[in-house]
């Protein structure tokens, strides 16, 4: 009768308890198991367990970068990962077994994907160069990886080629570039979005869409009604603002320059538009001020006024005596 | 500004027309196929210099519109303070359209869609710039006006080549980009541009090949295109330029790959003595397939090279070559199934809960979306009942799928049958089968935990119609059409 366990049969009882708990989708208790596994192995002389407290402890690490799903994590196991021999084959739960060293590249891969910010159109104006520089970076990192895919893409769910996804981060990396310099340098801007543009053939409709537009808005160039300057880049260097615009106005001065004038507003560079906002702004401010000093002024004299009545009504009252009936 | 030089235009694209012989009546376009009564063209042609010298009149001085200026001072002069911000702006808004249209692939397949605006305005451009060219007098004047004529005629070129391409004009898309590349200026600033301009042209050619029925021809065209391309890919690696980075290079690049495919498909097909315009009239009906996958399972455009890859198999196989796997049985019609090994882990028992795996072979129909169930129903999802994931291995249709797999052999197309390509990929097939694994978690209650598929290869397996919407075979197999059979056999060969 064996009363105790040898550590070879404590070290399978513990990996059979993480794959069972794998299999039931528990991770935490996979993660749980495998570190058990890997601290019997640590310390037993049983040389065929201790040569195993490797994969175990990659296991552990690898199931844990599933739960937490950080660059750091990932990092971790892929460590763990290039540590085992390149050729040992791995049993993570999908359909085939890939080799140590070929999973540890693809855990290196997820931690640098993972490490990325996610990209929002809305949010391109908040990403600064070095966003932009870690987009390029990984980007380029992907295209060497050529048209293969993860090996682990259906436990990561990223089913594109990596260069793919390497050329639409080149692409994000090029719009946020693009977007700090649309106002300093449209000209170069137009060239970094339609850069984009090229390396975002993959990226989502809405990605592209705001591509497109700002393409179509910074490329205008036209010259400003007001000051009769070149300018390029609708909605940054110049706007359209309402006008009356007959069609003596529209035949005469229309074709002077191409999107002079659109659907009855004229183009008027930042400058003009912003020297007649702020000379508007400070006009209405002088006549604001103006009437509330006015209005100071009629109110003071009103409660002046009010104060003399009011003292007339009491002296009244004390000359008339008040009798109060029931 | 001698505008009585400037030949006659197209009235629809505003490209020039060939001389027209003498006596004819009509013109036709050799860059968007109109046919223009010659009348018509001859009026256009008077509008336009007619309008050409009122924008001549509005911005130079009136002396100047009535004499020719002799004086090189006085024309920089003019140059430098009349034309040149007018021209800037010009350059300014056609450069920008010209980046966004080569931002863009210029390439057959998939169609492009056709362009939002006609290309008349950008020769007409090209036209007014040519008009005022003597009063460039210094260097970076003159760069300025062939720079601005360049970006302005390439940009109706090309636009004038996607709206070819939209409706598989191939030739006229040849021809206009062929126009392209020859507007570009020969400086070394451009060498980038010429080079994919240059493999652009090469893969159109190899397509026209095709439809000329010069098969050994488009091979060759297809072969010296990706050769190109790889070229390309060596030196866009090290310089930025809009018009010719890596990004837009690799897309065109895979094109070309996928025509190349096509090619050999059409030259094999061509030399068994059958009609290479029979695959081309296949290619442009699964168009309209593949933008229905594109569009409703968001595929990348790298698909094209395997499903090409898989046709020039299939072509191979329908011309005596055992280059597919078919499963022997009887039936005329050949339809292509993806082989999927597929992993799972799921829990059992009701209090203490166990984990266990399981892993099965599924087979998902190619010639999606015309199908109604794409996978054959192994865990009898559809049939009442599903079978528990436990009992997997006693299920009747798991082993026959199982010995379906095992007995395809590597052979041809039998005689004078019929079959249909691979619509879809592995990778798509992979995405089918996790979807029906889903369906399958719906059943047993979300007992698997996770699921892991892989394709590991293509079989075809005959049938035979039993109605319009139906097909079966005598292995047991049924498929639901979602379309009558007789649309359907549009995608046959």
């Amino acid at each position: 009768m064996i009363l105790f366990k040898s550590d070879r049969e404590k070290f399978e009882d513990e990996i059979a308890k993480a794959i069972n708990d794998r299999n039931k989708g528990n991770l935490e208790g996979a993660v749980n198991h495998y570190l058990k596994a890997y601290e019997i192995a640590s310390r037993t002389t049983d040389p065929d367990v201790r040569k195993r407290s490797g994969e175990a402890l990659f296991y552990a690490l690898f199931y844990d970068a599933l739960i937490k799903k950080t660059p750091e994590a990932f990092s971790k196991a892929a460590e763990a990962c290039g540590k085992l021999e390149s050729t040992h084959q791995l049993d993570i739960g999908i359909a085939v077994k890939p080799a140590a060293g070929d999973l540890a590249r693809d855990l290196e891969i997820a931690s640098m994907i993972f490490s990325l910010p996610k990209f929002d159109v809305d949010a391109v104006g908040s990403m600064d160069q070095s966003v932009a520089s870690l987009y390029e970076k990984v980007g380029n990192r992907l295209l060497m990886e050529g048209s293969r895919r993860l090996i682990i893409e259906d436990i990561l769910g990223i089913h594109e080629e990596l260069n793919t996804i390497g050329l639409r981060l080149i692409g994000y990396s090029k719009v946020i570039e693009a977007f700090r310099l649309e106002a300093d340098n449209p000209g170069r801007a137009v060239e970094l979005y339609s850069e984009a543009l090229s390396y975002l053939q993959q990226a989502t409709p809405e990605v592209r869409n705001y591509v497109n537009s700002k393409l179509a808005k910074l490329a205008k160039a036209t010259k400003c009604w007001v000051c009769h300057r070149e300018i390029q880049g609708e909605d940054v260097n110049y706007l359209y603002l309402p006008a009356s615009i007959n069609t003596y106005i529209l035949e005469k001065y229309g074709a002077e320059a191409s999107h002079l004038i659109s659907e009855g507003r004229i183009a008027v560079c930042r400058v003009c538009y912003t020297m007649v906002y702020n000379l508007s702004d400070a006009l209405a401010r002088k006549y604001y001020d103006m009437a509330i000093a006015m209005i100071r002024e009629v109110e003071a004299r009103l409660e002046a006024r009010i104060r003399s009545l009011e003292s007339k009504i009491i002296r009244l009252e004390s000359k008339i005596p008040i009798t109060f009936t029931k | 500004m001698n505008l009585e030089t400037i030949a006659l235009r197209c009235t629809t694209c505003g490209a020039p027309l060939p001389k027209p012989q003498p006596g004819e009546e009509w013109v036709k376009c050799e860059y968007c196929g109109f046919l223009n009564k010659l009348v018509d063209a001859t009026k256009y042609v008077e509008k336009l210099k007619r309008e050409l010298e009122k924008w001549i009149r509005e911005i130079l001085p009136p002396t100047t519109t009535i004499s020719t200026v002799a004086d090189l001072a006085a024309r920089h002069q003019i140059f430098q303070n009349i034309i040149k911000p007018k021209i800037t702006m010009i350059k300014a808004n056609v450069r920008a359209k010209y980046l966004q249209y080569v931002s863009n692939p210029l390439s057959p397949y998939p169609p492009p869609k056709e362009p939002g605006e006609d290309s008349r305005g950008y020769f007409e451009e090209a036209l007014k710039i040519q008009t005022i060219r003597e009063f460039a007098v210094s260097e970076d004047d003159a760069k300025l006006v062939n720079e601005t004529i360049f970006f302005s005629n390439t940009t109706g070129y090309i636009i004038n080549a996607l709206k070819a391409l939209s409706k598989y004009d191939i030739k006229s898309a040849l021809k206009n980009v062929e126009e392209a590349l020859n507007s570009i200026p020969s400086e070394s600033s451009y060498e980038l541009v010429k080079l994919r301009l240059n493999a652009v042209k090469t893969v159109i050619s190899a397509l026209t090949q095709i439809y000329d029925r010069n098969t050994n021809a488009a091979v060759s065209l297809a072969k010296t295109s990706i050769d190109l391309y790889n070229e390309l890919m060596n030196k866009t690696s090290s310089t930025i330029l809009p018009e010719a980075n890596k990004g837009i290079v690799e897309i065109e690049k895979i094109i070309a790959e996928a025509i190349y495919n096509i090619a050999d498909a059409s030259h094999r097909y061509f030399t068994a003595g059958k009609d290479p315009l029979e695959i081309m009239k296949w290619i442009e009906t699964y168009m309209k397939v593949y933008a229905w996958l594109r569009e409703n399972y968001g595929r990348p455009i790298q698909d094209l090279i395997e499903i090409s890859y898989n046709f020039k198999k299939f072509v191979y196989g329908k011309t005596g070559s055992p280059e597919i796997s078919i499963v022997e049985s009887s039936g005329s019609i050949y339809i292509p199934f993806h082989i999927i090994d597929c992993r799972f882990s799921y829990t059992k028992g009701f209090i203490f809960k166990k984990g266990s795996e399981s892993r099965i072979t599924l087979l998902v129909s190619s010639i999606i979306p015309y199908v109604e169930n794409p996978v054959i129903d192994v865990l009898g999802l559809e049939s009442g009942v599903p079978v528990k994931p436990e009992k997997i291995s006693e299920y009747p249709i798991i082993n026959l799928v199982n010995n379906v797999v095992s007995s395809a052999k590597n052979s041809s197309f039998p005689g004078d049958s019929r079959g249909f390509p691979p619509f879809i990929t592995n990778v798509l097939a992979e995405k089918i089968a996790d979807k029906y694994i889903e369906k399958a978690n719906a059943k047993y209650r979300d007992k698997i935990t996770f699921a892991s598929t892989k394709s590991t290869g293509i079989i075809y397996i005959p049938f035979i119609t039993r109605n319009q919407r139906i097909l079966n075979n005598k292995l047991g197999f049924d498929l639901k059409l979602t379309i009558d059979f007789n649309n359907l056999v549009k995608l046959a060969l």
